[in-house]
């Protein structure tokens, strides 16, 4: 279940690139939808998913992208490794605190892969500085957008299951 | 999973994808990649043309009347074209019979070519990619891809009937160009700004601002005579030569199919890792 939710969650990631990038051809300076779906994942899934999730994400979007192989791959565990560290120490509840930690996180990751490009490919060509602003800004409204409605979304199943349960164990009696 | 297999796990992860990154340009078409691509490109493809599909939906419905209008103009475009066509059928036919009298042969037949759909393209960011569509046509590494306009750039890597390419502006593309006015030979390479540089041009080279660039042709890959772009300024003397801006022949934004030279057999050399073998 926890392997088809996060299936489904990069489809619909790579989707929203491809259509973001139909739409718009600069759209993935603004934006990263895996990195959100990587950031999410961290954040609500197991110890060692966390991790797994952000790797493979990262692969994807090096599949998709062109310079070295593995590039957002690295960056992606690495900012899911934090993210996972951050979530066991911290308790965020309010909106706008999630969508400051989205964007910081979004920083972390943004640094990481210029640092590895930087060190590791030759004649790289980083990403306007402008950009890192706007893709970490993006990151934390429409990051902290979708795990609220996510998590309002699971907690009504929750519920719903519940009372469904309830239902079915009055009629048995 | 308790601390150690974590880390373990995290350091595995990390060094795996260092290696990836220390791996050299030919290694790029690893069974990873190819085997990712090899499912992204076909999702990218549905999903592409899903959302055209809808794009296409929601604007017919809210400009029922300028489609009519539009319809009306390309009606008479096609007429226009028909006309032109007719025109440059005699012209073509003009050309072949010069042809013979000087005895020039083409090294690429006419029609040694295949169109193919733009299933992803993310030119803006530093990335430069772009992946195509083939249909049922073979697609082998360093076929070129080009527009009536210009030239696009090269396969970089196959996974069937998808490819990946490595654009012009790309700062790791060389391509070998000359002016077309002089024949003055030189390298254009990606600006990394989506721009174009030509290097080696010496301080006593003839280039102005507006002058063609167009492919040489001498470095195996792209066929002379490929539009490359403009030439925008001639910049002082750096060591022995000058820094020329280039403007790119086409708009990349703009692409939705592109033409891939079938080209013929690569020298041995050159077509080493082109093997295309599923992962």
């Amino acid at each position: 279940m926890h392997l088809l939710r996060f299936g489904l969650g990069l489809a619909a990631a790579v989707a929203a690139q491809v259509l973001g990038l139909r739409g718009l051809p600069s759209f993935s300076l603004w934006v990263d939808p895996i990195l959100i779906l990587v950031l999410y994942h961290s954040l609500a899934s197991r110890p060692g998913w966390d991790i797994l999730g952000g790797a493979v994400a990262g692969l994807v979007r090096d599949a998709l992208g062109g310079g070295a192989y593995g590039q957002f791959g690295f960056s992606n565990t690495v900012v899911a490794y934090v993210t996972a560290r951050l979530r066991q120490q911290l308790v965020i509840q309010r909106p706008w605190r999630l969508a400051v930690l989205f964007a910081l996180l979004a920083l972390v990751q943004q640094t990481v892969l210029a640092a590895v490009q930087f060190l590791l490919v030759a004649d790289a060509e980083l990403v306007p500085p402008w950009s890192v602003l706007a893709k970490s800004a993006s990151t934390g409204l429409l990051g902290s957008l979708v795990y609220v409605v996510a998590t309002r979304l699971r907690a009504e199943g929750g519920r719903w299951r519940e009372r469904r349960r309830r239902r079915l164990t009055i009629g048995t009696r | 999973m308790n601390g150690r297999w974590y880390h373990a796990l995290l350091i595995a992860l990390l060094l795996g994808q260092l290696l990836l990154l220390a791996a050299d340009e030919r290694a790029r078409s690893s069974r990873l990649e190819r085997g990712l691509l090899w499912v992204l490109g076909p999702f990218a493809h549905g999903v592409g043309a899903v959302g055209n599909q809808v794009g296409e939906l929601v604007a017919a419905l809210r400009s029922n009347r300028a489609l009519r209008a539009d319809n009306a103009v390309l009606r008479q475009q096609l007429e226009e074209a028909r006309r032109e066509l007719m025109r440059l059928a005699d012209a073509e036919e003009e050309l072949r019979r010069l042809s013979r009298i000087l005895d020039y042969t083409r090294e690429h037949p006419a029609g040694d070519f295949f169109v193919a759909d733009v299933v992803y393209l993310d030119q803006a960011s530093g990335l430069r990619t772009l992946v195509l569509f083939s249909g049922n046509a073979e697609l082998r590494r360093n076929q070129v891809v080009r527009t009536p306009q210009g030239l696009v750039g090269r396969i970089i890597l196959t996974a069937g009937h998808y490819a990946k390419v490595q654009l012009i502006t790309d700062r790791a593309s060389a391509v070998s160009a000359m002016i077309e006015r002089t024949r003055r030979k030189g390298i254009v390479r990606g600006a990394g700004t989506g721009g174009l540089e030509l290097h080696f041009m010496p301080e006593q080279a003839d280039v102005r601002p507006g002058d063609r660039v167009v492919t040489a042709g001498i470095d195996g890959i792209y066929e002379r005579g490929i539009p490359i772009g403009e030439v925008v300024t001639v910049g002082p003397v750096s060591g022995l030569f000058r820094r020329i801006v280039v403007r790119p022949a086409i708009d990349f934004s703009l692409l939705e199919q592109v033409y891939v030279l079938a080209g013929g057999p690569l020298p041995p050399a050159m077509a080493e890792g082109e093997a295309d073998a599923p992962p």
